[in-house]
């Protein structure tokens, strides 16, 4: 079984839709340290598919391909392999915004 | 796809992030707070897309020193005093390089019921809210209605009292109901076109003067003193009245204010509360 992925208690985050943006970005904060990062684009898909649940790699990989097969975007957006995927988790962990669960 | 500190952080979210900041501090010193306005407001109260520049929150009195200590220990920075932001005194405001400012409440202007008892009664039908994914407990539905209708009786008619207007008609009958019981009927009769209907409850000068636009500091003061529960707060409000606000004015010189500019600024000040006397007296001689 792979690792999986959750969100830290420490991380306070807000969407952009929350205040109206029509902008695909949300923006994370250490409720500790106060240190904040935003997540555009692929970057805000995969943080609310984990949200949402998808905390496995390999499911949330799942979900990207076919979310970005269904939204018809599949021959202009380029896919997202599993080691691109897990390097960008592994960034996340190490800013300690995700906590892995082995 | 991650980036640290971003600058286009809109404030709105910056706020959204800071009630959650806030909440942890609480949660970890053993504070009570209520989050109020803005974030903390169901959106069934709002007209539209409401954006706050900042961060309101009602402390338990008991736990006040407590929670402005432990600010204080996580780098937070007094900003304004309770004493020099509002002509209520209600609020301190206090800020922090990584967060929103943050409006530290003591009391809401408005109810003449003791802060304790306000903050008792608002904090025993509390429920919870999301913020930045965050609970954070926030009054019931009519106290949320009472906070912000509360606040736009004293925005001199600039604001609206959407809350009221958007709630149902029980939730105002739990809204007047709470008033009452927190003394606070003529604050919320301003916000509601109703003041005409308390002319002789003692605090009917003071809430007509934050409700109708215009008003010089006289009327307010007037006013302050008309609503004073007794001769040790109406001591109390006629010392105020005179001082200079440091904070104002160094905000107003945009530099550090020297003994000068306060000595300066005192005299200016006495010379306006004059002045204020005199076209007052015209008015009424004619």
């Amino acid at each position: 079984m792979s690792a999986q992925y959750r969100i830290g208690d420490d991380i306070a985050w807000v969407e952009g839709e929350t205040g109206g943006l029509d902008r695909q970005v949300v923006w994370l904060s250490h409720l500790d340290t106060g240190t904040q990062y935003e997540l555009a684009g692929t970057g805000w898909l995969i943080w609310v598919l984990i949200a949402a649940g998808f905390t496995e790699p390999e499911a949330l990989l799942a979900e990207l391909e076919r979310i970005r097969v269904e939204s018809g975007a599949g021959d202009e957006a380029s896919a997202i392999d599993l080691p691109v995927l897990t390097g960008f988790l592994h960034d996340l962990e190490r800013d300690g915004v995700l906590v892995r669960v082995e | 796809m991650t980036e640290a500190t971003p600058p286009q952080m809109p404030l709105w979210a910056h706020v959204h992030l800071t009630h959650a900041a806030l909440q942890r501090i609480a949660d970890e010193a053993g504070v009570d707070l209520l989050h109020i306005k803005g974030p903390a407001t169901s959106t069934t109260l709002r007209a539209g897309v409401h954006h706050s520049s900042d961060v309101d929150v009602l402390v338990r009195p008991a736990h006040l020193d407590r929670f402005t200590a432990e600010l204080e220990t996580r780098g937070w920075g007094l900003y304004s005093g309770f004493e020099e932001g509002s002509p209520f005194g209600h609020a301190a405001n206090y800020t922090h390089p990584s967060w929103a400012f943050a409006d530290v409440h003591r009391q809401l202007p408005g109810p003449r019921a003791t802060a304790e008892a306000v903050f008792d009664r608002l904090w025993a039908e509390r429920t919870s809210t999301d913020i930045a994914h965050h609970p954070c407990p926030v009054p019931s539905l009519p106290g949320q209605v009472l906070v912000q209708t509360l606040h736009a009786a004293r925005s001199h008619g600039v604001e609206a009292p959407d809350a009221w207007r958007l709630c149902s008609d029980e939730v105002r009958d739990q809204t007047r109901a709470l008033a009452d019981e927190l003394q606070a009927t003529t604050a919320l009769a301003a916000a509601i076109g109703e003041l005409d209907q308390h002319r002789d409850a003692p605090d009917h000068a003071l809430w007509s003067y934050w409700s109708r636009p215009g008003g010089d500091r006289l009327d307010e003061w007037s006013a302050r003193l008309l609503a004073a529960s007794g001769p040790g707060e109406r001591a109390r409000l006629m010392l105020r009245a005179l001082r200079v606000n440091r904070t104002h004015l160094e905000l107003r010189l945009g530099r550090r204010a020297t003994a000068a500019d306060m000595l300066r600024e005192q005299f200016a000040r006495t010379r306006l509360a004059f002045t204020s006397l005199g076209k007052r007296m015209k008015r009424g001689s004619r």
